[in-house]
This record gives C-alpha cells, sequence and structure tokens, in this order.
C-alpha cells in the first residue's frame, strides 16, 4: 500500500464539506415538511458576502459573519415570502435563486466594476490549519489534519444538529410538525413558528457553505455553487431525512465529485462530461431510491402497521372540506329533508 | 326542547361547566350546527352526548375546547364566564379533548408522543427522554394502564393508541376529559377495558363527557345523557332507567315528512349483482366490507342505510373502481360479467353512473370551468376530429343548467358557485346519462327541500326508465322514501335486507345501531320472496 | 359584481400589483446603484423604444421566451412541474445545429424544419424522460427535471469546446449551420426574424389544443384535479408523461429557434437564463397560452429596458434578474391576493 489514497480521502473532506453544511440546514427545514429549493441561492448569497465583507474588513471572521447576516437577511424574506404571504414556496425558492444570482452580480459591479469573476490575491483566504495532536498522528493526520476551519465546523454542526434534532424540545417539534401538523397542532404547537426557524437554520448553514467555497478561492465567480444546493436537496431525500443518511449522502455525492476532478486531471476524458456526472449519477441514485422504496412500502402494506387503518374508516375516503371541518357527522348534515 | 330536569338541578348543585344559548353556523355551507343549545355538566360525572351523525355533538364540544367559536352564547367553568378562543384557554382551564382521529405522531414513542408540546428539560435545554419515560410510565401506572413508554405509535393497537391519546390529556392535568367517539374503533374486548378505564377516572375526579351514537353503551357507562338533534338538544336526563327504545326515538326523531310519489312497478332483470364481496385490510382488526350479498335489478332502487364508519364509503369505492386501500374479494357483476378491480373508465364504458358523496373533491374539480365539469364523463361525444364543438358544449351545459336549475355561469370555474350548485351540478352531469346503473351516494347532501325533492323526482324517474339504481345513504328519511328494498350496514356487513314495505325509521335504526340483527335465514327468505 | 368577476380581477389586480412592485423596486435599485440616475432610468423605461433597432431587438428577445412561456405553461396547467427549460433550451439548440451541420443539402424551407423538429424531440425527450421516471416509480418530477436539464449542459458545453467547435472564429462557439437554413429577418438591421411569427403560431396552437381539443381536455381535467380524472372515466396515468412531451417540445423548439432565427450556430450563454424566466412569463400569464403573449413581451421589455440601460449609462444587466425575482415572489402570494378580494368585497 503505497498510500495514495490518503490525498483523495482529504480532498473529498474538502469537497463534500458545502454539500454537507447546505445539507445539514437543509435537513431542518426537511424535517419541518418544508421544501428548501432557495438552498442553492441562500449558499450563493454568503458566497459573495463573505469575499465582500472579508475583502472590505480584511479579517476572516468578520467576512464569515457578514456573510451570515446577509444570508440570514435572504432567508428571512424567503420565509416570511413563503410562509407569511402565503406564496408557493416552491416559486419563491427559484425567486431566491434567481436573486441571490442577479444580487450578487449587480454589487458585484457596483462596488468592483466586474460582472464576471473577481478575484483578490490579497484577501485573507481559509488556509488548512494543523491541529495539534492529530496532525503527528500517521494516516489519520495526514487526512483530517490541515483540513479548513469550516471542514471542522461542518463536522462540530452535523453533531450539534443530530442532538438538537433527537434531544431538544425543538427538535421533538420539528420533526412532529413535518410529520403531522395536526398532531402538533393539538397540542398547541405553532407550525408556521417551527418551519420559520428551521428555514433560518437552514439559511445559517448555507451561508458557512456559500463561505466555503470563496474564501478558499480568494475569489467570488458568478455562480460558484454550480448546483451543489440542488444535490444537497437530493442528498436530504436519499438519506431519508437523518443526520446520517446526510452524511453517507455527502461521503458519496463528495466521492463523485472529486473522482470527476481526478480524471479530469489525469486521463484524456473530456472534463465537460465528467462535470456532468453527478448530475446524471443523482438521477440514477433517485431512480434507485424510489424503486427501492416503493418495493418496502409495497412489503409494508401487505404486512402490518399501516397507519391509515387508524382513522375512522368514514375518513379514509374522500375528503370534503365540510368532514375536515365537522369529522364524522359531515356525511348526513342538512340531509334531514 | 325540554331542559334538565326538575330534580337534577335540586339533588346536584354541583355544575361545573354550563354552555349556554350556543349557536354556530359554518360560513362555507351554510350549515347550522348548533342552534341555541344549552348543555351543563355537573362535577364528576360520566355524560354521555348522543345523537346521529350530523346532529351538532362534535362540533358543540369542539367549542368546548377551544377548536371551534361559537357565533352566539356563553361558557361558564365553576360558574365564571370565560372565553375559550384556543386549545390552550381549554387546556388552562383543565379542558382536555381526544379526538375521533387520533392526533398522534405514528413513528414517535409514546412518552414523546405524550410529552409533546410541554417536554420535561434536562440542564435547561436538552428534552429529558428518561424523565418523560419515567413520568409516563408512573402516569400510565397510576391509571391501570400497560403502557410501554418506548413503544413506537405506529405500531399500537387502536386501543393503546387511545390510551396514549388519554394520557395526553391527563399528563396535561386536565380534569374535563371530552372523548369523542371513543370507542368507534375497539373490539368489544377493548371497549371493556376502557369503560373500566373510565369508571376509575370518574372515582378519581375526573368529570367526562363521551360523544357517542352506541346506545347500550349510554346504560353502560354514563351517568346522564344530553341527546342532540339537527343542532339542537332534544333532552337531557339520568341515564338511570332509561331504555334504548326511548333514546333511539328520541335521537331520530318520529316524524317521517318525507313523502314520494313511486309508482308501483315490477323491476326487471338484475343489473347489478354483488357476491361475498369483502374488502380486507391486512393492517386492521376487522374486515372493512365481510360477505356481502346484494342485487340490484333494473328499475329497482336499492337502498343502502347505515351509519357512517359501518362500510358504506368502501362499499362505494370498490363497486365505483375508485377503492385504493386493501385487497377486495369476490364477485361483482354488472349485467353477468365480472367486474371487480376494474377501472372506473370500463365501468363507465359499462353503463355505470356515479354521484359520489365527495363532490368537491372526487366529483369536480374546482378550478374547471363549469361546463368543463359538467362534459367530464361523456366529452368524447362532443368531439369531431379530436375537437370540441362548442356550440354543442354550451347547448349541452346550457341544458342541463336549466333543467336542473344551476345557478351559476358555465365557463366560471365551479369552484365558485355555492355547494348546493356544485351538487346540483354532479347530479345533472351522472342523471343526465340514461345509465343502466346509477351509483349514488348522499345525493341530497346540503341541498336545501325543494332541491332534495327535486333530486328525489329525478331518481324516481330514471327508475321508471330501467336504470338499475343503488342509493347509499345515511339518512333514513331519504332510504325510506326511496328505495324498493332497503339494506342495512353495520360494521362492515349487511345485517338486514328487507322490501320496503311497512318500514318505519324507529326499526331501521335499531339494525343501524347494532341493536338487532337478520337472521341469516330470514334475509335468504327474503330474498326467495322477491325472486319469485 | 358576481364572485367570478371578482376572483379573477383580484387576481389580475394582484399581477398589476406585483408589477408595480417590480418596477418601484426598480426604481429603488437604479436610484442605489446609478450616478445619475434621471438618465438610467429614461433609459430603462424608454429606450426599448428610442429606435427601430432596439425596438426590434426587443420583440427578438420575446420569441425565445414565448417558447419557454408556453412550454412551462402546460407543464403547470398539467399538475406537472419542469425545471429543466435551461437544459432542454440548449439541447433544442445544439440538436438543430448538429442536424444543420450533418444535412447541408436540404431545401430552405425543408432544413429549416427539419432543425425545428429535431430541436423539439430532443427537449421532448429530455422532459418526457423525468415525466416518465415519476409515472413508473414516483421519481420527484421537479428534482429530476433540473437535474438532468444540468447535467446535459455540461455535455453540449463540451460538445461547444470539443467536437462542434469552429476553430474559425475567435470567440467559443459551434460550428454554423448553412445560412440557407437561417429564417428571414423581419425588421433589419434588428435581429428580429420570422421565427416571432412561429412563436405568435404556437401560442394560438397550444391555446386551441389545451381549450379546444379532446387532448387539451383531459390534460386540463388531470392536472386540476387528478381523481377526478380518475373518477370521470380518463386514464390519468399518460398524463404525467404527456404534458412532459409537450412541454420539453415546445422548450426545444425554443432552442431551435435561438439557432435558425437569430445565432446560427451555439454557444455557451445561448439559453441566460430563458428556462427560468419562462417560469416567471408563465406564471404572470396565469398559465393561460395566449396569455403567454403579452407576458413575453412585458419580460421582454424588462430585459431590453435593463439592456438598454447598461449599455446608455452605469448599471448593469443582471439588474433584470432582481427584478424578475420580486415578480416571483410576489405572482403567487395568496395573501396578496386575498387581501385584494377582501377589499374588493367590501
Amino acid at each position: 500500500m503505497n498510500g495514495s489514497y490518503i490525498p483523495a480521502i482529504a480532498q473529498t473532506l474538502t469537497i463534500m464539506t458545502p454539500l454537507l453544511l447546505a445539507a445539514t440546514g437543509g435537513l431542518f427545514s426537511a424535517l419541518a415538511g418544508v421544501l428548501n429549493i432557495a438552498l442553492e441561492g441562500l449558499m450563493l448569497c454568503s458566497a459573495f458576502f463573505s469575499v465582500v465583507f472579508t475583502v472590505a474588513s480584511g479579517n476572516l471572521f468578520v467576512g464569515i459573519l457578514g456573510g451570515i447576516l446577509a444570508t440570514l437577511l435572504l432567508t428571512a424574506l424567503f420565509a416570511f415570502i413563503s410562509l407569511g404571504l402565503r406564496a408557493n414556496i416552491f416559486i419563491s425558492g427559484l425567486a431566491t435563486n434567481l436573486l441571490a444570482a442577479g444580487l450578487s452580480i449587480v454589487l458585484s459591479y457596483a462596488i468592483y466594476g466586474q460582472t464576471g469573476s473577481v478575484s483578490f490575491p490579497d484577501m485573507p483566504r481559509l488556509n488548512p490549519i494543523v491541529v495539534p495532536g492529530i496532525s503527528d498522528i500517521p494516516i489519520l493526520g495526514d487526512i483530517f489534519s490541515g483540513q479548513n476551519i469550516l471542514v471542522y465546523i461542518s463536522w462540530i454542526i452535523l453533531i450539534i444538529a443530530s442532538v438538537v434534532i433527537y434531544h431538544t424540545p425543538f427538535g421533538m417539534r420539528l420533526r412532529a410538525v413535518g410529520h403531522d401538523m395536526e398532531a402538533a397542532r393539538s397540542v398547541g404547537i405553532n407550525p408556521k413558528l417551527i418551519q420559520f426557524i428551521a428555514i433560518l437554520i437552514s439559511g445559517f448553514t448555507c451561508a458557512l457553505a456559500g463561505a466555503m467555497l470563496t474564501l478558499t478561492l480568494g475569489a467570488f465567480v458568478p455562480n460558484v455553487t454550480s448546483g451543489r444546493g440542488w444535490i444537497a436537496l437530493v442528498i436530504i431525500y436519499l438519506g431519508n431525512r437523518t443526520p446520517v443518511g446526510v452524511l453517507i449522502g455527502s461521503i458519496i455525492f463528495g466521492l463523485v465529485e472529486y473522482l470527476s476532478n481526478f480524471l479530469q486531471a489525469v486521463s484524456n476524458l473530456p472534463s465537460g462530461l465528467l462535470l456532468a456526472m453527478p448530475f446524471f449519477v443523482t438521477v440514477l441514485a433517485l431512480v434507485l431510491y424510489s424503486i427501492l422504496e416503493q418495493q418496502l412500502h409495497h412489503r409494508r402494506r401487505t404486512a402490518s402497521a399501516n397507519p391509515s387503518c387508524n382513522l375512522p374508516p368514514e375518513d379514509s375516503g374522500p375528503k370534503s372540506p365540510a368532514s375536515a371541518i365537522e369529522g364524522s357527522e359531515a356525511r348526513a348534515s342538512e340531509s334531514g329533508g | 326542547m325540554e331542559s334538565t330536569t326538575q330534580a337534577d338541578k335540586t339533588s346536584i348543585p354541583n355544575i361545573l361547566v354550563e354552555m349556554l344559548g350556543i349557536s354556530k353556523v359554518y360560513p362555507d355551507n351554510n350549515v347550522t350546527a348548533n342552534s341555541n343549545v344549552h348543555f351543563n355538566l355537573q362535577r364528576g360525572e360520566i355524560h354521555a352526548l348522543v345523537g346521529e351523525n350530523g346532529a351538532g355533538k362534535t362540533t358543540l364540544m369542539k367549542i368546548l375546547c377551544g377548536l371551534e367559536r361559537a357565533d352566539q352564547g356563553t361558557i361558564k367553568v365553576g360558574g365564571r364566564p370565560v372565553h375559550i378562543r384556543s386549545a390552550r384557554d381549554a387546556d388552562r382551564l383543565g379542558i382536555g379533548m381526544v379526538h375521533q382521529r387520533f392526533c398522534l405522531v405514528e413513528n414517535f414513542s409514546v412518552a414523546d408522543n405524550i410529552v409533546l408540546g410541554k417536554e420535561p428539560l434536562r440542564g435547561g435545554i436538552f428534552y429529558d427522554r428518561a424523565k418523560a419515560k419515567q413520568t409516563v410510565k408512573v402516569l400510565s401506572e397510576d391509571y391501570g394502564f400497560e403502557m410501554d413508554p418506548n413503544a413506537l405509535v405506529g405500531t399500537l393497537t387502536v386501543g393503546q393508541k387511545q390510551r396514549v391519546e388519554i394520557l395526553k390529556v391527563l399528563y396535561r392535568g386536565s380534569t374535563i376529559l371530552v372523548l369523542d367517539e371513543p370507542t368507534s374503533l375497539l373490539t368489544e374486548q377493548e371497549i371493556k377495558v376502557f369503560f373500566r378505564v373510565l369508571r376509575q377516572l370518574k372515582t378519581m375526579g375526573y368529570t367526562i363527557v363521551i360523544i357517542t351514537h352506541k346506545l347500550e353503551e349510554v346504560g353502560q357507562i354514563s351517568d346522564r345523557v344530553t341527546v342532540m338533534r339537527e343542532g339542537q338538544v332534544v333532552d337531557s336526563r339520568p341515564s338511570a332507567n332509561l331504555d334504548k327504545a326511548t333514546l333511539a326515538r328520541l335521537m331520530v326523531g318520529k316524524e317521517v315528512l318525507l313523502q314520494v310519489e313511486k309508482p308501483a312497478k315490477n323491476p326487471g332483470l338484475p343489473v347489478l349483482e354483488i357476491r361475498d364481496l369483502s374488502l380486507i385490510d391486512p393492517t386492521c382488526p376487522r374486515p372493512l366490507l365481510a360477505g356481502i350479498n346484494l342485487r340490484v335489478r333494473a328499475g329497482e332502487v336499492l337502498g343502502i342505510a347505515g351509519v357512517a364508519g359501518n362500510g358504506l364509503g368502501e362499499l362505494e369505492d370498490v363497486l365505483t373502481g375508485m377503492n385504493s386501500r386493501g385487497r377486495p374479494s369476490g364477485q361483482v357483476l354488472i349485467e353477468g360479467l365480472e367486474v371487480l378491480g376494474h377501472s372506473p373508465a370500463r365501468l363507465r364504458r359499462m353503463g355505470l353512473a356515479y354521484v359520489p358523496a365527495d363532490r368537491l373533491q372526487r366529483g369536480s374539480s374546482l378550478a374547471l370551468s363549469l361546463s368543463d365539469n359538467l362534459i367530464v364523463v361523456n366529452h368524447h361525444v362532443f368531439l369531431r376530429f379530436g375537437i370540441l364543438r362548442n356550440h354543442s358544449i354550451s347547448k349541452f351545459s346550457n341544458d342541463l343548467i336549466q333543467r336542473f336549475g344551476i345557478k351559476g355561469n358555465m365557463s366560471a370555474p365551479i369552484g365558485t358557485l355555492s355547494g348546493g350548485n356544485i351538487q346540483k351540478a354532479v347530479l345533472s352531469r351522472e342523471l343526465s346519462r340514461r345509465p343502466k346503473l346509477l351509483i349514488i351516494s348522499e345525493p341530497t347532501w346540503g341541498l336545501d327541500v325543494a332541491c332534495s325533492e327535486f333530486v328525489y323526482q329525478e331518481i324516481i324517474e330514471m327508475r321508471g326508465e330501467e336504470t338499475a339504481i343503488l342509493l347509499i345513504s345515511s339518512n333514513l328519511d331519504e332510504v325510506l322514501a326511496l328505495s324498493d328494498q332497503v339494506a342495512v350496514m353495520y360494521k362492515g356487513e349487511v345485517v338486514a335486507l328487507f322490501p320496503n314495505v311497512g318500514l318505519d325509521r324507529e326499526s331501521l335504526g335499531g339494525y343501524m345501531l347494532g341493536l338487532h340483527r337478520q337472521e341469516v335465514k330470514e334475509k335468504s327468505g327474503c330474498w326467495e320472496e322477491r325472486a319469485h | 359584481m358576481d364572485s367570478r368577476a371578482k376572483s379573477s380581477l383580484a387576481s389580475f389586480l394582484g399581477i398589476v400589483l406585483s408589477i408595480l412592485v417590480a418596477f418601484i423596486i426598480a426604481i429603488i435599485l437604479i436610484f442605489s446603484f446609478s450616478k445619475d440616475p434621471g438618465k438610467t432610468l429614461y433609459w430603462y423605461f424608454f429606450g426599448p423604444f428610442t429606435n427601430p433597432f432596439v425596438f426590434g431587438n426587443m420583440l427578438e428577445s420575446a420569441i425565445p421566451l414565448l417558447f419557454t412561456g408556453l412550454g412551462m405553461a402546460v407543464a403547470f396547467k398539467s399538475g406537472v412541474t419542469n425545471l429543466g427549460g435551461e437544459g432542454q433550451i440548449f439541447a433544442g439548440a445544439i440538436m438543430a445545429v448538429i442536424l444543420g451541420i450533418l444535412l447541408p443539402n436540404l431545401p430552405g424551407g425543408v432544413g429549416i424544419a427539419t432543425l425545428l423538429l429535431g430541436g423539439a424531440i430532443v427537449g421532448s425527450l429530455m422532459a418526457g424522460l423525468s415525466g416518465f421516471l415519476r409515472m413508473a416509480w414516483g421519481v420527484s418530477d421537479l428534482l429530476t427535471t433540473y437535474l438532468i436539464s444540468t447535467g446535459m449542459v455540461y455535455v453540449i458545453n463540451y460538445l461547444i469546446l470539443g467536437p462542434l467547435r469552429d476553430p474559425a472564429q475567435i470567440t467559443i462557439q459551434s460550428l454554423s449551420i448553412p445560412a440557407a437554413y437561417m429564417l428571414p429577418r423581419l425588421l433589419p438591421p434588428s435581429y428580429l426574424h420570422s421565427g416571432l411569427l412561429l412563436g405568435l403560431a404556437a401560442a394560438v396552437f397550444i391555446w386551441f389544443l389545451i381549450y379546444r381539443t379532446h387532448l387539451g381536455y383531459e390534460l386540463r381535467v388531470a392536472g386540476s384535479n387528478r381523481q377526478f380524472g380518475r373518477y370521470g372515466g380518463i386514464e390519468v396515468r399518460q398524463y404525467l408523461v404527456l404534458p412532459m412531451l409537450i412541454s420539453g417540445a415546445l422548450i426545444g423548439l425554443g432552442g431551435a429557434v435561438q439557432v435558425v432565427g437569430r445565432y446560427g450556430s451555439c454557444f455557451s450563454d445561448l439559453t441566460a437564463g430563458l428556462g427560468w424566466n419562462g417560469i416567471a412569463v408563465a406564471l404572470i400569464a396565469r398559465s393561460n397560452p395566449l396569455g403567454v403573449i403579452p407576458a413575453a413581451l412585458f419580460y421582454a421589455y424588462l430585459d431590453a429596458g435593463a439592456k438598454s440601460a447598461m449599455i446608455n449609462s452605469d448599471i448593469t444587466y443582471e439588474i433584470a434578474s432582481i427584478i424578475s425575482a420580486v415578480i416571483f415572489y410576489l405572482v403567487t402570494a395568496e395573501a396578496a391576493v386575498a387581501f385584494i378580494r377582501r377589499r374588493l368585497g367590501k
């Protein structure tokens, strides 16, 4: 064994970090029952603003903080329009992506006079940090030391997320809202508030993900996210909406991206085709997942524990608005001719 | 309308809850659910609230529990007027409701479900799952429930789920428990256990309202009973010495106002035959439909009566090809051809017309125009080279609109019409087809008297034109007025089948509520008699 | 006023309100980013009408929006989701180029028709695949349309950079189709070409298809309420695939029209958000195919205004995408429409 796999693992860890961050935050909105397709735009927003604030302040910490604040503002706008104004969340998600793309370029032009890539050779970047202790361990040291700070933070956030989701009242309520909004409402939980917070959390982690993309680069490139938000969304659903699933999914998609980068460097395969690979792999994964789930569902149906059985039989049929109001009493109301 | 008897007022002065002059109209469909209702609840009693479907029981209790707002009336708890605007307000007053449809998160554990929204904390931030489990364990032992706090709610039986719901209310410290048809899904055994629990709660000082339409339960469990009919309180009295017959009469009322002229006629050949039809959902304790044998002949109306939840909806779905739940078995024949499992499209080609109970989601597409809705079944006839002939469609639509008196513009989305007019539109579409077989479910739900009568006339007219008609309805009056034969369903079975001669509400009501059951022999005798 | 008139008026006012707010945002943006807001405002709002050249170009930029808007309108009407517009329009364009190169000697009209047909078929297959995946295994069409489209964008970019690249050009673009396959210009020197007529015809055709034919009727029924469709005897399953095929065909056709009408070749930036803007156009049109015509023109106007302000003043073109985002945000905001309806009710 020559150890050449070590930089591969280390690089995969770096590559997967934005995916892991975005997917971890997106997990919160997914658990709350919100299809958040704005992940892409939220990442892009922070990718831009963290560069702006870093360049302006000369300080990475201030830069990341600025990126987070700007992104949270956009997230709040998105959440308000979707939940407060009751706009179709899918359309407002698209709008957020569009807004982030447009705003970043308009501002880039306004501030730097350029609409294309802007690089700042002198700005501070996210550099690898050597973790004392770990760095001395053979193999592990090479993999886990020498990553930038956000890589470590992404894992910490994943752990915190697992704790919050499964071991706090908020996590309980979050999952309750996503699984059964009526059950949650019946014990006095405000589903919209929970969803609002969940969306904000996804905005926060997307902000870190976006910062990771540009602050390692030392430049802002329009559309630097290039579909990562969407892939994060797929990861959440393929990962069955669990933190572990999100982790595994991020590793797999990190590997796929690493492989396409790697092949680009060493093989004659055209890079355009390799860049397309993650997207087609994702479609394939989605199809396999759906087939598998369908079969599982089928088996479950024929075995036991079908939740629909617990409803009164008259509710299993279609519902008229009236039956939603009056429960079982709708069937015959006003019929005493 | 009688109110509480004199004896009650003097002997038991301990009134805990008073609801005075409660009125509630649902604005969406203009249904008066409660009209000037007076209701009171005494401390430490089990109070049965009974009535037919649609009598307004659930609405009244939802008002008490803050889930609906009354248009008029006041509520006093412990003699003090209170405003109950939300479930939280009710919670603070110690009122908790267990819904007929469980409000549980299926993939949460029992303990998680019970403490949800009021979780015990560890270190000020973390959910103390251990403490939750402990609390739930102690709580369930206190009340004699055997309950594993770790079990996933999705894996529990219906009876166990119900106990989780009750524990949920008890955990929140409620002392007034409102149970909406708590026994409707339980087995006999589970009901016994459940009643034991209720009695125990009563001895511990809880006050309980149990909404039901099962008469035998009133005597078994309650101290007092309030009977509602058509949004009003008919009677309120002690349950002791109250016989079922009296109760049944109070519930369904005596007078039959409905008279439809129905010319005598001999039925023709069988159109629809149902043989041993069962519907089994492997996850349900009892079959949804069990061994149903029925036959409808040309020019005959077979009315199926039953209380909601006893298989009427399932029968409707299976016969019309809309069923998506469980596995049906047996045979369904239309003019001798096996059709069980056929798609609605095939059934319609064989001459089925179908008016569903659910007109808004199934019977119409609210976003489409009235005329688009009217032509869904027969839009093929308006085609010339694949193009819709607008002129004929307008003519057709106008014709139906005028004939059925539908108030609405034919190019307006049908969702902008009133409920009654949507219903007329659905009816007009299905009745206009002169089908071989009409399956019609709850035909006059939400219609006013004039409209209902019009619908009845149409049904009778179709009968005259040799259509076989299966009428599914929880409205006894219309079943009696229209049917040539009447079948009664209870718990997925046909428990009675009579020719409609000399039947009345009270006797049928007994079958509907599961008090009586026709012997099999008697049933087949009836078949023989009618066949010759 | 009857309830029907009231609700359609409320919905119309909702659109007007969204557009007004978008304009206000535009004005605010111009005031904050431009050093000479008066001049920028002038060019933004009146620039597109200052001479036949820019006016023609504005109409020209409405052409692809007609096709993508129509494609999205069909998808919305039928209850399916097509987020793959970018890839489909790009694929339609590259297909037209490939066919033009492979078959250089057809008679002009036949050649154009072949190229357009090829573009439509490719777009149709791409979207149809997502429809099929949803029908067969319930895979979310929202995700697959996007993913397939994005993957295809990379593949097509590879084709443009590699096998199909025109070495004679300085800029990176594909080989060009024969000049005989180009559509005639309508208003030289502007780029406006007869594809406009094709787009208008497509709108009328799709309107007719949806509102006047058997197929369109079943499609609307299945799209508005699948249970009702099944109940009425319509085989609704196929209506997950068919609308996708039509939607993709229209969008792919739009890409091919860009090639035969405007560019003659394919290059990286050809789509430039047309897929997304098609969604906005369909939303403003409330998914009515005839409504797509004014909506596309309006969109083209916003776009042309941003371009003219960019050329003649000191703001950048992407301001247009911010304004469309605002329209997106507001155009489906139910609360706003409900508010207007309440006001009308009084």
